[in-house]
């Protein structure tokens, strides 16, 4: 049986690329052995089969081709002193002299750690924090997943001319600074990781608001953001941030195709059809962060968000929702996270349990807030809440300055549907 | 006789196949389903979900140790099983050769061991 040859090759890329990084010490003479080596692989495979180890050949054939390179393009200058790790090239030129292009290369067996060890690497330079966070998702997009600048600016919705620069200024970054090729270690660790999880968050939720507004072409920064949570979850397998995060995307994902209707309206998530929510996206990420939890780790910030995701993901209604449970994670997450999106999340889970006055109260606290001034989901739950207790007024005012902020279509048409039940229905009643 | 049938592939694999293509390997799977019940074969099989779900136990003394992943780091992981009643080897191995990760990973045959000896 032939096997199809793509995906093989797509699974093989992030990690040929990461050690051809180490071997040749440099990132773009990296990408482009990698090219040739994939070229390669698709004539010689077609012909003689997929080799026991697809990575392991690959390297070998990149690294022999961007030797052949060096050496050719190595005029004045000898090509030891061009290469970032001189000693590595000539120790690998000098293993493989005469059939280094013949398809039955002796191919060493790599240590899989080392394999790893490469993949952070690769992971941690791309989200190294001297980048900006565009920097890095783009970084990662085009090194890690092997993307070419046109599919970059598709999945971020820019040109592709801000991606050649965002990509030329992270490069130049990366130089003066010398960042070094290595794992952060010890304290440096995990406020790296974060750093790591928080670019994948920010890849795969550029897909999730921009298909909330309408444009669906975003779902494949949502599929990308998961693969690589899926990466980085085998690669950080005794911490549960990264499946914690996975299970997070994975359940927000699942539940994307209630949160708007037929029309491409915004669907609220009490009125949402769970039939169209994706139960085997929930399984999978229920099956996650159940795994996490039947470990006793810790909790962390993703954990929290997983946890009330996977709730809501397994209520079959609204009302069977454990709004309890919810009220208490958001109050858990705030001790992780200091972003006052939290306590509104919160106010408004207090909402469904009956304690309309404590959210109104925990609304009020937030009002100076500079972070939530201009944020819709805000002034959205003050109307709520502010209807629920009857203080019409303020709920009016608050609904008119959510309709204001809503930056989508079917955000803002939902608003105004509120806001008019609120004038046309003057019995409206307080307190639920 | 009884044949575990266990299917070892890596998991990007997978990961980096499209719906389409996933779609492809699971009628291919389809197929070997058929064809087993065609010949009246008692079998069960199972997909597993990816090894980030998994969760290991060990007892030590009285102490019931929970660890992260599955038991084995290994480049292939465990994806899935058939178990196949059949007359010989020769039949499971058929049977293991149609199963489409044969071609992208690994299909390790191993009989199941009634402990008959014992009983």
């Amino acid at each position: 049986m032939q096997a199809e040859l793509g995906p093989i090759l797509k699974a093989a890329y992030p990690q040929v690329v990461a050690t051809l990084t180490r071997v040749l010490g440099d990132m773009d003479r990296a990408m482009d052995a990698t090219q040739d080596a994939l070229v390669k692989a698709l004539q010689t495979w077609q012909v003689e089969g997929v080799p026991s180890q697809p990575v392991a050949w690959l390297v070998t054939v990149g690294r022999n081709r961007a030797i052949d390179v060096l050496r050719r393009d190595a005029k004045s200058a000898s090509w030891e002193t061009i290469t970032g790790d001189a000693d590595n090239v000539v120790h690998l030129a000098d293993e493989h002299p005469a059939e280094r292009w013949s398809s039955n290369l002796d191919v060493a067996e790599i240590n899989l750690s080392e394999l790893e060890d490469d993949m952070l690497r690769l992971i941690f330079t791309c989200c190294n924090p001297l980048l900006t966070p565009p920097m890095q998702i783009t970084l990662v997009l085009k090194v890690v997943l092997g993307f070419n600048t046109n599919e970059i600016a598709r999945t971020l919705l820019t040109s592709p001319a801000t991606v050649e620069k965002r990509i030329t200024r992270a490069k130049q970054r990366l130089k003066d600074a010398e960042v070094e090729y290595v794992v952060p270690r010890g304290e440096e660790l995990p406020e790296r990781l974060q750093a790591v999880l928080r670019a994948i968050y920010l890849l795969f939720n550029e897909g999730y608001t921009r298909i909330l507004d309408g444009n669906l072409m975003r779902g494949t920064a949502m599929a990308e953001a998961i693969r690589l949570g899926r990466m980085t979850s085998r690669l950080f397998r005794h911490n549960p941030e990264p499946r914690s995060l996975l299970a997070l995307m994975l359940l927000n994902n699942a539940r994307l195709p209630g949160r708007l209707d037929a029309q491409g309206h915004f669907v609220p998530l009490h009125a949402q059809d769970r039939a169209r929510w994706d139960q085997a996206m929930i399984r999978e990420g229920v099956a996650l962060i159940d795994a996490v939890y039947a470990a006793r780790h810790p909790p962390g910030a993703y954990q929290i968000q997983a946890a009330i995701s996977a709730i809501h993901s397994q209520a079959a209604t609204a009302e069977d929702t454990d709004w309890p449970q919810i009220v208490a994670l958001y109050g858990k997450l705030a001790e992780y996270d200091a972003s006052p999106v939290v306590p509104v999340n919160q106010a408004a889970a207090m909402c469904f349990v009956g304690q309309t006055h404590q959210a109104v109260e925990l609304l009020e606290t937030l009002a100076e807030a500079p972070q939530l001034r201009d944020y819709q989901p805000y002034h959205a739950a003050c109307g709520y809440a502010y209807a629920l207790v009857g203080s019409r007024d303020k709920a009016r005012a608050a609904y008119h300055l959510a309709i204001e902020l809503a930056n989508s279509p079917p955000q803002k048409a939902y608003l105004q549907a509120r806001l008019k039940d609120l004038v046309d229905d003057p019995a409206h009643e307080s307190g639920r | 006789m009884q044949y575990m049938l266990l299917i070892y592939e890596a998991e990007e694999i997978w990961e980096s196949k499209s719906d389409e293509e996933k779609r492809a390997v699971l009628a291919d799977h389809g197929v070997l389903n058929q064809r087993l019940q065609a010949d009246g074969i008692d079998y069960s099989a199972g997909p597993l979900m990816p090894t980030t779900t998994s969760i290991s136990l060990r007892k030590r003394g009285a102490e019931l140790q929970t660890s992260d992943g599955p038991f084995a780091e290994t480049k292939e992981q465990l994806a899935g099983f058939y178990l196949v009643d059949v007359e010989s080897l020769d039949k499971a191995m058929e049977y293991a050769a149609m199963i489409p990760h044969v071609a992208t990973g690994t299909i390790e045959v191993r009989p199941i061991d009634t402990h008959d000896d014992l009983m």
